[in-house]
């Protein structure tokens, strides 16, 4: 079974998005902020983690570089999960590492697809 | 006769007779003269001989085909006065007068040769005499006309003026180009007549002339003054005037050289035109970039709330919820809150367009500050509990009668409370506090012990869109706007606000709000924070273009105002004219030393406590003057604001006073 860390500080999204994530079978591992994510990743490694830009500290960008910077980690499809929309947010994302792009608001549809080709993709290449 | 030395003389002799001429050689050797000398006989030889340079000459008056008066005319003719004698063997009456009418200095008998040397003597010297004479009026004459055509055509208006007469006496052309009329009008005219009447600061040209007029009566000199010409047409020309006494017999005699000062305005003008433009175009350029940043905010502040509000929408329509499952009304909670938190977001948008605009409404009505307060602090209970943070509230007896739109306080109060809650952590400690301030006035005061602002922080948190912290990592979220809106809504109120912090310690944000509310005319503003009435006014007193630029934004940016002083000159006039809130003096202009700049200003009064911030090149610089700090070049912002800020001096907070003792 897939395991996903949802990434956000703000605790409604994280409530929102964990709800659509856990509906389409997944488990879920939650984070608030980029300590507690890399915790939650020593702890246990994620399929896939959906990760909010904006956070307390070390930002959801940085957080991604350090991720993909790491060969134990560098595999692990990321998502980011955010309302920052303008125009060069994507290629801000892109650029940090980020495999997949979301804005909030979310399409509580469309997500769980997004989520489940990265995670076939992440199953097939392991 | 016999002189010591001797004396060197060419002598031309016109004799025909050899003892003759023998014995004036003897008697002109025996007198000394060391002679060089040339006889000739006749009219061709006189004038081959008058080719060549000649001391003097002396001549026969009788000759064969040839006589004394026309070897006289000839040498007077073909020399530059050269002096002349006649030593005749037959003297008469008649004969000497026309010798001497023609131009002969002596009329001597050959009987008499002891009387040749005194006489030689005489006419040379009578000669070097008018010849001294002749160089020197040539010389006056030459310098006469010089001096004239200096004065007529000197490129400056030039005018004389009798002190006895008060007249002008003279004018050149330059004069009367400058006021339209002709040299001979400015003369015997007066001064004032070309004067107008009030001058560019108000005072009486009259009275001034006359101050001016009797002061130079009693031998003081004047230093150069700026005064209002009026030429023909009526017009008004600003210009200077240096006044000189002129040297001379006549010591009434003025020397005026006007100088018209319109180019030197225009340029002037031009100049400042031009960094004023330069500045405005960075502050446009900033405002615009301060817009964008703020788009990009709300636009991620907007898409939160819906986040929420779509998000768990769609998985209650869609049926993912079960409608009797706990999550069904939790969700509908979360839509709810999510909501009414766009809902304050969209509202303070608003209010920040209405006060842009000029268009925010009052109601004002008698109010109970204890009543609001508590309602305030209830709002913010959750908050505060799950932080675990004690809200104290204490409003003073004394205010009583308090007349104010409630929901403008509350508005207020909420935004310094929230913003307390938000950057206390948790177990703190917040006091909300209503005390009195002056008779008409009281404080609003918000005291946390939260994390607290840096000093270089202070001046940028009442200012619209400015967010302590840029980028991705906002610890704190919020639009930007809860302080820089409740700033505009205390001063549409006729109020003020300010902070006191120290880091790690915790801050007081303060409002001063009037007992009752009176009605400030509020006029549209534009986003940029600008120069108001209140508006810390710096004077910068620098010559280097890019440091003036450097300091000019950095104070401009954060909402103070500033005026440029690139000469000590000009520090020093600025500074009789009006009063600074802090100047920034750098050490080495043009035309003076900063320090003597600043001795200049603090011992004549007109900067008595202001704050002086040194910007300089100059390492280890010693000043036994107040300053109150040394900033090193290359200078940085932050430390300029820094300094400030220590020195007590914050942008738009002119009324509050910011220190010790909150």
């Amino acid at each position: 079974m897939s395991r996903i860390l949802i990434v956000d500080d703000n605790p409604t999204n994280l409530k929102l998005v964990s709800y659509v994530v856990k509906a389409h079978g997944h488990d879920v591992a939650t984070a608030g902020d980029a300590m507690a994510a890399l915790a939650s990743i020593e702890q246990q490694r994620p399929t896939l983690i959906l990760m909010d830009l904006q956070l307390p500290g070390i930002d959801g960008l940085e957080l991604t570089r350090r991720l993909k910077a790491d060969p134990t980690t560098r595999s692990i499809p990321i998502i980011a999960v955010t309302a920052y929309a303008m125009k060069g947010d994507l290629e801000k994302a892109l650029a940090a590492g980020c495999d997949d792009y979301v804005t909030k608001p979310i399409d509580t549809r469309t997500l769980p697809d997004v989520i489940a080709r990265h995670v076939a993709r992440a199953e097939r290449a392991s | 006769m016999s002189s010591a030395t001797s004396k060197a003389l060419r002598l031309l002799v016109v004799e025909d007779a050899d003892d003759d001429y023998r014995i004036l050689l003897r008697e002109v050797r025996r007198a000394g003269y060391d002679v060089v000398a040339e006889r000739v006989t006749n009219a061709s030889e006189l004038a081959k001989a008058l080719e060549q340079k000649w001391d003097l000459l002396i001549t026969d008056w009788m000759l064969p085909g040839f006589g004394g008066l026309q070897a006289i005319e000839m040498a007077i003719a073909h020399t530059d006065g050269m002096p002349c004698i006649v030593i005749s063997g037959t003297p008469n009456e008649d004969e000497a007068m026309s010798a001497m009418r023609a131009g002969a200095l002596d009329f001597l008998s050959k009987d008499r040769p002891m009387r040749f040397a005194p006489a030689i003597e005489r006419a040379l010297r009578e000669a070097s005499e008018t010849r001294a004479k002749v160089a020197f009026e040539k010389a006056l004459r030459l310098s006469e006309e010089r001096y004239r055509s200096a004065f007529e055509l000197a490129p400056e208006a030039l005018l004389t003026f009798d002190l006895d007469g008060l007249e002008i006496v003279d004018a050149n052309l330059a004069a009367a180009k400058l006021y339209g009329r002709s040299v001979e009008q400015l003369r015997t005219g007066n001064f004032v007549d070309n004067s107008a009447v009030t001058l560019a600061d108000g005072r009486d040209s009259l009275a001034v002339a006359t101050d001016i007029l009797l002061r130079m009566r009693a031998g003081q000199s004047i230093a150069p003054f700026e005064w209002l010409a009026r030429n023909s047409d009526g017009e008004e020309i600003p210009v200077e005037v240096h006044l000189v006494r002129l040297a001379g017999d006549n010591p009434r005699l003025v020397r005026l050289t006007v100088i018209d000062l319109r180019e030197r305005r225009k340029l002037e003008e031009v100049r400042q035109r031009t960094i004023e433009l330069e500045l405005q175009n960075r502050r446009i350029q900033e405002a615009n970039r301060l817009k964008s940043e703020f788009l990009a905010n709300m636009s991620h502040e907007l898409r939160t709330p819906l986040n929420a509000i779509i998000g768990f929408s769609e998985l209650l329509h869609d049926g993912q919820v079960p409608p009797t499952s706990p999550e069904h009304h939790e969700f509908l909670g979360d839509i709810l809150t999510s909501g009414k938190h766009l809902l304050q977001l969209i509202n303070d948008v608003l209010d920040l367009a209405k006060v842009e605009a000029g268009k925010l409404d009052f109601r004002p009505e008698k109010v109970d500050l204890s009543k609001l307060v508590n309602e305030i602090v209830s709002i913010t209970r959750t908050t505060a509990a799950q932080k675990r943070i004690n809200v104290d509230q204490t409003v003073s007896p004394e205010l009583v009668d308090i007349v104010l739109d409630p929901g403008r306080f509350k508005q207020v109060a909420y935004n310094f409370l929230s913003n307390a809650l938000k950057f206390t952590p948790e177990q703190g400690r917040v006091m909300v506090r209503c005390l009195p301030d002056t008779a008409e006035t009281f404080r609003l005061e918000v005291e946390d012990t939260g994390v607290g602002i840096a000093p270089s922080d202070l001046g940028r948190l009442f200012v619209e869109f400015q967010q302590l912290e840029q980028g991705t990592a906002k610890k704190h979220q919020g639009t930007g706007l809860g302080l820089a809106l409740s700033r505009r809504l205390v001063e549409a109120q006729g109020g003020s606000v300010g902070v006191h912090s120290t880091p790690n310690t915790g801050s007081t944000f303060h409002a001063v709000l009037p007992r009752q509310h009176i009605v400030v005319p509020s006029l549209p503003r534009t986003l940029t924070p600008k120069a108001r009435t209140g508006t810390r006014t710096i004077l910068i007193v620098e010559d280097d273009d890019r440091d003036r630029e450097l300091i000019a934004s950095t104070l401009a940016g954060v909402g103070y105002g500033f005026e440029i002083a690139r000469t000590g000159r000009d520090a020093l006039a600025r500074c009789q004219e009006r009063p600074f809130d802090a100047v920034t003096l750098d050490l080495l202009l043009p035309d003076m030393s900063g320090l003597d700049v600043l001795d200049t200003l603090r011992v004549g009064g007109w900067l008595r406590d202001t704050p002086v911030i040194v910007v300089t090149i100059v390492p280890d610089v010693k000043t036994a003057m107040s300053v109150s700090e040394i900033l090193r070049k290359p200078l940085d912002g932050s430390a300029l604001l820094s300094a400030l800020e220590r020195a007590g001096v914050r942008p738009g907070s002119a009324q509050v006073p910011v220190g010790g003792g909150e």
